[in-house]
């Protein structure tokens, strides 16, 4: 049974993809519902029966590969379409398709009142079947193709509203970004080829010791290199700067993908390279400095926006590098777990908001809201809980998966001691700009000029899918906690395996205690600053300014890039055009306005010398080629 | 290898320069100098009326050339014809062959009104 | 004389003769014959070709003395140079150039296809050059064939400058290897250069540079492409295709016979400058791609940036290196055709149909050529799993096994680089807004022949990529068969 069901599974998404693309007209809107949730709820269906079917396993037994075809044969390189399924990518078949359909149910609402409703389903199921490809690939070739799909997808659903340029641009630079990450990971796959002969994952990780040999160069290069591939993908600092832009996406699109699912696809490609990073110390210490250096700069930028979906994804940000110092460390089960509760709580938070952008017609900054948790109840309790989950306050999902990754990291080192450490200051800022959104929106007076018109209820339609969440990131956190049962970890052992050195309880202890009590005072902050309205807010706002404006710009790294990358790259570009090539421009004066004789003499005359300038170029070529023949022959 | 087994390459470089810049200075020196009357053409006497340097018709060239083309092709026929005997049949072919395509673009210069008079 | 055998060179005569058949049907005063045979006769003889190129498939057989060789190599790389002449006269079959000169169009093309074939199939050095010269002669007048159109006449005009000064350079590099080892023969030549006595050989080294520079120049590698922008704009558009594909094609098919399949044993003298110009090609390509607003200008300098990627193949030196750059001219045949063809069709409906803004809102407006447009530039840019994205992985893994990683590395940058105005043009085909109005400005019915030979370009981008394995088959065939005894 496990030969065929991944692939029913895969192909669910798709075969919808392609009804709603193919469909001659713009289908009923009913019809696009039925297709587009019912082919994500069924594959969730299947995705149980999966789960339901390893459970029933020994746990040696759970990994099945099966291929469709063999796609390439290069020489020894065998390339085959094939599948894995196993606890890793069963746990994220379970996530992407159980969250998924959850918001693209909600989408149905969401997205009423927009045109290209089919455009819509059609670009979030391929999302969906992009996603399963990507977790279920058995080796990196396909990796790949799933990565480069999620990016495509992302791409289109980004610039969803095309008529936006900023739209239009946020996506191209998701686009860019993601496809650097995709030639790090290209250039991985190279050095996997050249080294071992294969890009199968179960090859690959029998032979790596062997064939990459026990921190070896090349071992690091691949583990660098795959890292460039997550850093992208995931959003992390060099790389992050696509993920808030990103936000120009209608909200389902951000919850799903750019919360959810897509942005986490670094973490599971590390974890599920864990046997590589064990090679690679190096690469595995940075990943963990790296999401340090992540969760602290972009948790300090999220508490200055005033956009109530950029503060999300700042904190997606931020978040993500929680489960990049767990991958980083080792703790691919913490990384696994993190990742888990944040599909809930963030999908929570991002539906809520997407409550209020809706019932505020599209509205999104936080100054023209105030006082909304007695208009809108789902988003306020989807918000509250979002919240709190995510600031780790007990029992909520959050304080499970977040301290258990601080605890672990304290226990692993003095590398483990520091990140730890900035991990818990990231969670004080959490708590703090969390509650600065929950404040600002839903508590204090009414915005000023109040609300014209006044904020419309929603529909169960946008609620159930909110509560669901809410009650999951309430919850799911059970499932492993700290010193008692470990669910998730126990699962995922036989694949990624678990930590040697564990936290005793003390440290255990003391961690929760300090990290809650910083949460419990950034809270009492953030209620004395944002509770009542905006004069105590504006006030030190002023006294502030200088490190707000620092933090507004994100710490200056799109200015850096358009300064020192893309501005020089245009000007060379310009460069080109407009001197190397007068010819494009003489070609642009048309006839029309210089069929004059002498004008005509004036042209041949610059043609003549361009060609000169053609044949000197050559020939200069030609010394060049020649001077590094005699160089190489000695 | 030894970068002196590039000291051929060199002289004929050098030996290139010298012969080109000694036959332009040489030339320089010996020829004859131009003076206004010295250019103007030699009409038997007979002061010249219009300029030397007058349009010519593009058929000029056009037949000029056509006629190179067809005369180069067919002097390809001389040494064919030598050995055609021990050529043998196959010879015979290929030159059929080579005939063929030279009448072929002339029936197609001839429709192509290529060689009329305009 | 005993080793005429005629047959193996029956791809060649075939297309030779159905050439000048074709160049004679324009003349005839009837429109419909004037007007449709020189494209059947064309479309004809390429099928008798390719017939004879399945009949012929196997290993080595030998024409003319040794002149002409067939092997999978040289019958594979033909079948490229068919497929792309069929392709451009049905895509041409309404361009103006074509509709009033189609005897001469359709005669010319094929008379560039015999001398490509030449290239790809010599077995001696004045052989190569004879089919060098039949292609070039025939596409400098192929450039120039709108000759009402300024443009036009300036194209052939560098084009034919710049070209002689190629050959020229090129004819220098075989006198001088015909110098060092007192042979033309292909076979001969590899062998006396194999052993170590020449390898080191100055004359050897300064004919090497040469003819690299030679083939640069008709591959458009940089620093030997400052014509290509030129001449590829002021062309016809399905000539310019038809150079961009079927042309370096056969420049490459020079590359690997020559230094794949003679001088294998010297890579370590010829690998460099290869690499450099290949470098030099990708970077230069695809940066000033980026501040093209003429679709055709812009794909002169992604096919300037493509030539760096195939030298790629080239310079690894390896039977993986041929083999990749074989299946990747393939598939660069499949896009570079779509891409045109979206060119070709935009340009008959309106005025600067090539230029950037005359597409916005296309896709839209033809969601099929968008969907076909889409697929062409994802795949020219190296997009998973398209076919591209499997040809640029080849070439790419051929240089790291060859232990130029860096090589890999510069060309995975230069396709992150080519997005940049890949993307370009689709974000206006899809998302634009033309200047007048919702939809682009007038949409007219594409020619049968036309549609088909772009769907059969655009299928085959997807084509090469699901069936991979078996092109990869017989491309590694091919490679193979250029160090065959």
């Amino acid at each position: 049974m496990l030969s065929v069901l991944p692939w029913i599974v895969l192909a669910l998404p798709l075969v919808a993809c392609i009804v709603l693309m193919l469909w001659p007209t713009e289908p009923d809107r009913r019809i696009t519902r039925v297709i587009a949730v019912g082919s994500v709820a069924a594959a969730f269906a299947l995705v149980i029966a999966i789960f339901v079917d390893l459970l029933g396993r020994d746990a040696e037994e759970r990994t099945e590969v099966t291929t469709l075809w063999e796609w390439a044969a290069v020489g020894d390189l065998e390339i085959n379409l094939a599948l894995q399924v196993d606890q890793l990518s069963t746990f994220m078949m379970l996530i992407i398709t159980g969250v998924g359909s959850l918001i693209i149910f909600y989408s149905m609402e969401y997205m009423e009142e927009d045109r290209d409703y089919r455009r819509y389903f059609a670009e979030m199921t391929f999302f969906v079947f992009s996603m399963l490809l990507l977790v279920l690939a058995a080796n990196y070739l396909f990796l790949i193709v799933g990565w480069a799909f999620v990016g495509l997808a992302s791409y289109l659903l980004i610039g969803y509203y095309y008529d936006r340029p900023s739209a239009v641009a946020a996506s191209k630079k998701a686009f860019v970004v993601n496809v650097i990450g995709d030639v790090g990971m290209v250039l991985a796959a190279f050095l996997l080829i050249r080294d071992l002969g294969t890009l199968e994952y179960t090859e690959v990780f029998a032979t790596a010791e062997g064939g990459l040999g026990d921190g070896s160069t090349s071992a690091e290069a691949v583990g660098f290199l795959l890292f460039v591939g997550a850093a992208a993908k995931s959003a992390q600092i060099p790389l992050h700067t696509w993920l808030p832009d990103a936000m120009e996406g209608p909200t389902p699109v951000s919850a799903l993908i750019h919360a959810a699912t897509m942005v986490t696809a670094g973490v599971y490609m590390v974890a599920r390279s864990n046997a590589l990073y064990e090679l690679a110390p190096y690469a595995a210490g940075t990943i963990a400095v790296v999401g340090a250096i992540t969760l602290f700069m972009a948790a300090t930028i999220a508490t200055v926006q005033d956009d109530i979906k950029r503060v999300l994804a700042w904190s997606t940000v931020s978040q993500i590098g929680y489960m990049m110092v767990a991958a980083g460390l080792g703790l691919y089960g913490a990384a696994m777990f993190h990742m888990m509760t944040h599909a809930f709580f963030k999908a929570c938070l991002f539906l809520s908001a997407g409550i209020v952008i809706h019932a505020m017609l599209g509205e999104q900054s936080l100054d023209r809201m105030g006082n909304l948790r007695g208009r809108l109840r789902a988003a306020f309790v989807g918000m509250l809980v979002g919240a709190l989950a995510i600031s780790g306050i007990p029992p909520f999902s959050g304080f499970f998966s977040k301290d258990e990754i601080l605890a672990y990291a304290l226990a692993q080192g003095t590398l483990g001691v520091i990140v730890g450490i900035v991990g818990i200051l990231g969670a004080g800022l959490t708590a703090f700009y969390m509650f600065r959104l929950v404040f600002r929106a839903f508590y204090g007076p009414d915005p000023d000029g109040g609300y014209n018109p006044e904020p419309h209820v929603t529909t169960w339609v946008m609620a159930a899918p909110v509560l669901i969440l809410a009650f999951l990131a309430t919850f799911a956190g059970w499932i492993q906690v700290p010193q008692g049962w470990k669910l998730v970890d126990d699962w995922l052992d036989p694949v990624v395996g678990t930590p040697d050195l564990k936290p005793s309880l003390g440290l255990e202890a003391a961690t929760s205690l300090v990290s809650v009590a910083l949460c419990v005072v950034a809270i009492g902050v953030a209620w004395w600053l944002f509770g009542h309205g905006s004069e105590r807010r504006l006030a030190h706002a002023k006294t502030l300014a200088r490190y707000r404006e620092v933090l507004h710009q994100g710490y200056y790294f799109d200015w850096a890039f358009e300064k020192f990358l893309i501005e020089p790259g245009r000007q060379v570009g310009a460069f080109l055009r407009d001197f190397m090539e007068p010819a494009a421009i003489q070609g642009s004066i048309r006839s029309t306005v210089v069929a004059t004789l002498e004008t005509a003499r004036g042209l041949s005359f610059l043609q003549a010398g361009l060609v000169r300038l053609y044949v000197f170029t050559m020939i200069a070529g030609l010394a060049i080629v020649g001077v590094i023949f005699i160089l190489v022959g000695t | 290898m030894e970068l002196s087994a590039y000291l051929p390459i060199l002289v004929f470089f050098a030996l290139g320069l010298a012969v080109g810049g000694a036959i332009l200075t040489l030339s320089k020196i010996v020829r004859p100098k131009h003076t206004l009357v010295k250019d103007l053409p030699y009409e038997s006497g007979i002061l010249g009326g219009t300029p030397a340097r007058q349009r010519f018709s593009i058929d000029f060239y056009l037949t000029a050339m056509l006629f190179i083309v067809f005369d180069i092709e067919l002097a390809f026929l001389y040494p064919v014809a030598l050995t055609l005997r021990d050529d043998g049949l196959l010879g015979l072919v290929v030159l059929i062959v080579f005939v063929f395509t030279i009448v072929e673009a002339l029936v197609y210069i001839w429709k192509k009104k290529a060689l009329e008079w305009r | 004389m005993t080793h005429l055998n005629v047959v193996a060179a029956t791809p060649q005569i075939i297309v030779a003769a159905a050439g000048v058949l074709a160049m004679s049907m324009g003349l005839f005063n009837r429109y419909e014959i004037r007007r449709y045979g020189p494209s059947a006769i064309s479309l004809a003889g390429i099928v008798a070709a390719f017939v004879m190129i399945v009949l012929l498939w196997g290993d080595r057989e030998e024409a003319f003395g040794g002149g002409i060789r067939s092997d999978r190599f040289s019958l594979l790389l033909s079948a490229i140079f068919l497929v792309s002449a069929a392709l451009v006269i049905g895509l041409a079959w309404r361009e103006s150039a074509a509709v009033d000169r189609r005897g001469e169009f359709a005669g010319l093309v094929m008379v560039a296809v015999a001398g490509m074939m030449l290239v790809a199939s010599a077995g001696d050095l004045i052989v190569l050059f004879l089919g060098i010269e039949t292609l070039s002669v025939a596409l400098y007048v192929l450039c120039a064939l709108e000759v009402w159109r300024e443009r036009s006449l300036e194209s052939g005009l560098k084009y034919l400058i710049t070209g002689a000064v190629g050959s020229s350079i090129l004819l220098y590099g075989f006198a001088l290897l015909f110098g060092a080892t007192g042979t033309v023969d292909l076979a001969e030549i590899g062998e006396q250069l194999g052993g170590t006595s020449f390898a080191g050989e100055p004359l050897v080294i300064a004919a090497m540079a040469l003819i690299v520079v030679g083939l640069g120049f008709k591959a458009s590698a940089v620093p030997f492409h400052m014509w290509t922008p030129d001449v590829y704009e002021g062309a016809p558009t399905s000539i310019t295709a038809f150079m961009s594909t079927a042309t370096k094609a056969a420049a490459l098919a020079a590359f690997l016979r020559i230094f794949q399949g003679v001088l294998p044993d010297l890579a370590g003298d010829w690998r460099v400058a290869i690499a450099v110009l290949a470098v030099a090609s990708i970077v230069v390509g695809n940066v000033a791609a980026l501040a093209q607003d003429s679709l055709k200008r812009m794909l002169a300098y992604s096919s300037i940036a493509h030539a760096g990627y195939l030298l790629i193949g080239v310079a690894a030196g390896s039977v993986q290196g041929a083999e990749a750059v074989i299946y990747y001219l393939i598939v660069y045949l499949a896009m570079t055709m779509t891409a045109f063809a979206v060119v070709i069709i935009r340009e008959r409906e309106v005025e600067n149909g090539e230029m950037l803004e005359a597409f916005a809102g296309y896709a839209r407006a033809r969601p099929v050529l968008g969907v076909a447009a889409t697929l062409a530039m994802l795949s020219l840019a190296g997009f998973p799993p398209l076919a591209g994205f499997i040809g640029k992985f080849l070439l790419f893994s051929a240089a790291v096994e060859a232990n130029m990683t860096w090589l890999a590395i510069v060309g995975a940058l230069g396709s992150v680089v080519s997005l940049g105005y890949y993307l370009r043009i689709l974000g206006v085909m899809w998302l634009g807004t033309p200047a007048d109005g919702e939809r682009p400005a007038r949409l007219l019915a594409v020619p049968a022949p036309v549609m088909m030979a772009t769907g059969t370009a655009a299928i085959a981008i997807i084509g090469l990529a699901l069936f991979a394995d078996p092109m990869i088959d017989i491309s590694r065939g091919a490679a193979e068969a250029l160090l065959a005894p």
